[in-house]
């Protein structure tokens, strides 16, 4: 199975080969050079980041699939976050009343995000026990798995 | 919380908390597509708007400032608010469940994404309210007319607030799809067995990731340019450099609102054509080709500035052709020898690809420098993008909406109001663009709210307004059927166009985690493969059932 990061560097390649062909065959601007190359540029890195990490946590492509995952069903503190991000936008032309609002806002929402990531936790503790052993003993025998959406 | 849980659990309901935080990937994915809905009507009525002040020379209905409001409005909206967003909304909601997995990946990031996204919206139109009026440069916002000296005001800032909320909550579900479509594909599921819905998704998702957040940037340096005068647009180079940055991102999009109906509209092709997909390798090819090259085509819109170099986006633009023929040749060979089925889905999808070539085959024209001098800012562009994106994208939308409404509220949409809804659109959209591309011809400049009384305008003007009115009759039919088939509902069954593709292996709607059991992936069409073997019947009978020992049920 093709890895994400790998799929990024193809991607950033293609980009920065059609950039070659702009800079070898015709006479581009600058800033036409800068964006399509820089682009391409930053694909690659970002694909060779990924794919390097998920070398060093030794990571089967298809590690991701199988993986059970503790989701939350509602996410209230998520919704909360980003009408506080919807609010400190709009303070940028309301005024620092509203930034004060939203700021204590996106607080009490980062809270509710880092309480839910514990009980995320806790369940997903709790939901390995259930299936048989004890968590680490299912860690130590399991294949390593890649970051959760949880 | 679920952990891992049986995939027929139920959906939790949790009443207005459970549809406003619900972080299932298809409660998002409905959420984006109504409020996008919302925002396709509200841009429309500003269209209908638009021609009736064009209906004959003069000043009518608004004065300049409003008319400049009205089109700037309708572009965004159309763009921003509604286009890009209920493509992707396909994606959050079907990809998942093309690849066979139980959830999106960052499913609260997504989540996050819409309310941004409904920010952003409610953000721009309540420019409405302010003293100065809504946001007035035109989608693109080019300076120096975006600048604070030539258009203040409190609603112009909030629009460009709003772009900049509305295009990262995009990027953001770009990223989820991208990290889905590479991450959570179930076993079996290699590239080159993903739907070409999938395909097309994935293409946008390199687009998005590229493209999108050179304009959040872009916007957030024309707001401080704006409120603090830095001058970063300022100048002939500054405008250059605009333009530049904004097109890096208004083209991609073009495409974002392009590949996903494509690939949908050649999957309905195939489903109603009763065969497999025609050239499916070519498919895949020429969508990566075709995607490398429009991230390269992006100053075909700035030949007339004179400073780019024309002769490499000429090639590019031009070159776009080879790809865009190979999913015309995929198309005709899907239909060539195929038993046709023409229900409402498949007329949609074939209205796609006939009107997109006209869009198409005009975009050739205008690739071509001395051309685009030639009618550059007249009513010929208004008509290739009107062709492109709306003859072309949003009837490939509504091929998607017939084709998947049965899947997603498990309920059928009426045929005889979908058919009348496809003539009516069929009509009305032609009606309206192809006169323009004569009013262009003859020297019609666009975005302006009068015009001179040359001989012939006002009755091409007349009579383009007059499709626009048939186009707003046939988006009410579609209302219409919609509220009338959720209301007396016929009910879908699991799979009721015979779909080749792995949604139609679960139940309309699908539970919560998607799948109890999956179908053994051998190739892009798995419950294809299923009937030709004659093995579909049995399969169902196992997904119906508990898991048999042996089948091919994957661990959830």
């Amino acid at each position: 199975m093709i890895s994400g990061g790998k799929t990024l560097v193809v991607w950033g390649a293609l980009l920065v080969g059609n950039t070659a062909i702009m800079w070898s065959v015709y006479s581009p601007d600058a800033a036409s050079v800068a964006l399509l190359g820089g682009g391409g540029v930053a694909m690659i890195l970002a694909g060779a980041g990924a794919w390097f990490a998920g070398r060093v946590r030794g990571i089967a492509p298809d590690a991701d699939h199988d993986r059970s995952r503790p989701v939350p069903d509602l996410s209230v503190a998520t919704v909360w976050t980003a009408l506080s991000l919807v609010g400190l936008v709009l303070a940028a032309e309301m005024g620092i009343w509203l930034a004060y609002i939203a700021g204590g806002m996106l607080a009490l929402g980062l809270g509710g995000l880092a309480r839910e990531r514990l009980a995320v936790r806790r369940e997903r503790e709790t939901a390995e026990s259930r299936r048989g052993g004890s968590p680490s003993a299912e860690a130590a025998s399991a294949p390593p798995a890649r970051e959760g959406s949880a | 919380m679920s952990v891992a849980a049986p995939a027929r659990a139920p959906m939790p309901s949790g009443g207005f908390v459970g549809a406003a935080a619900g972080t299932d990937h298809k409660r998002i994915a409905k959420l984006v597509v109504i409020t996008a809905l919302g925002f396709f009507l509200a841009g429309g009525v500003l269209a209908l708007l638009v021609r009736t002040e064009l209906l004959e020379p003069g000043m009518q209905i608004v004065n300049h400032a409003g008319y400049n409001q009205a089109f700037t409005m309708h572009g965004s909206t159309m763009i921003y608010l509604f286009v890009t967003p209920i493509a992707l909304a396909l994606g959050l909601y079907m990809v998942p469940l093309q690849v066979g997995a139980a959830e999106i990946a960052l499913p609260r990031l997504t989540l996050a994404g819409y309310w941004l996204y409904v920010g952003g919206g409610l953000m721009m139109w309540s420019g409405f309210l302010m003293s100065h009026g809504a946001g007035a440069a035109g989608w693109f916002s080019y300076p120096p007319l975006s600048q604070a000296s030539e258009l203040p005001g409190t609603g112009m800032d909030l629009w460009v607030l709003a772009v900049v909320l509305a295009v990262s909550a995009q990027a953001i579900w770009g990223v989820a799809l991208l990290a889905t479509i590479l991450r959570r594909r179930a076993p079996g599921m290699t590239m080159l067995r993903m739907p070409p819905f999938t395909w097309g998704m994935l293409v946008s998702s390199l687009l998005v990731v590229v493209s999108f957040p050179v304009l959040v940037v872009t916007m957030t340096l024309l707001y401080i340019d704006r409120k603090a005068g830095t001058g970063i647009f300022s100048g002939t180079s500054g405008a250059t450099a605009y333009q530049h940055l904004f097109w890096f991102y208004g083209h991609p999009v073009v495409y974002v609102m392009f590949f996903p109906f494509a690939a949908v509209s050649l999957e309905v092709i195939a489903a109603f054509a009763r065969k497999r997909m025609f050239g499916y390798r070519a498919f895949v090819i020429s969508m990566l080709v075709f995607a490398a090259f429009s991230m390269s085509v992006w100053a075909h819109h700035m030949f007339a500035t004179g400073q780019v170099d024309n002769k490499y986006f000429a090639f590019t633009s031009t070159f776009l052709l080879v790809p865009a023929g190979v999913e015309y040749f995929d198309m005709a060979g899907t239909l060539i020898g195929g038993s046709l089925l023409l229900r409402t889905p498949m007329l949609f999808a074939l209205g796609f690809f006939l009107q997109f070539l006209i869009g198409g085959l005009s975009g050739i024209f205008i690739a071509s420098p001395p051309l685009d001098y030639h009618v550059t800012d007249s009513y010929v562009i208004v008509a290739h993008f009107h062709y492109t994106l709306f003859a072309g994208s949003v009837f490939g939308l509504f091929a998607a909406v017939y084709y998947w409404f049965p899947k997603v509220t498990g309920a059928m949409l009426r045929e005889g109001l979908g058919r009348v809804h496809f003539w009516l659109l069929v009509v009305g959209t032609n009606v309206t663009f192809l006169p323009m591309f004569v009013l262009g011809y003859w020297g019609m400049p666009r975005r302006v709210a009068d015009y001179s009384a040359h001989p012939g305008w006002q009755t091409l003007n007349d009579v383009s307004s007059a499709g626009s009115y048939v186009i707003g009759v046939a988006v009410l039919v579609f209302v219409a059927n919609v509220v009338v088939s959720l209301r007396r509902r016929t009910p879908a069954g699991d799979d009721p166009w015979e779909g080749h593709s792995l949604e139609w292996a679960t139940t309309s709607p699908p539970p919560r985690h998607n799948f109890d059991a999956l179908p053994p992936i051998r190739s892009f069409d798995p419950l294809w493969d299923l009937r030709l073997r004659g093995e579909h019947e049995q399969w169902r009978q196992v997904a119906a059932g508990p898991p048999a020992p042996g089948a091919s049920v994957p661990p959830r």
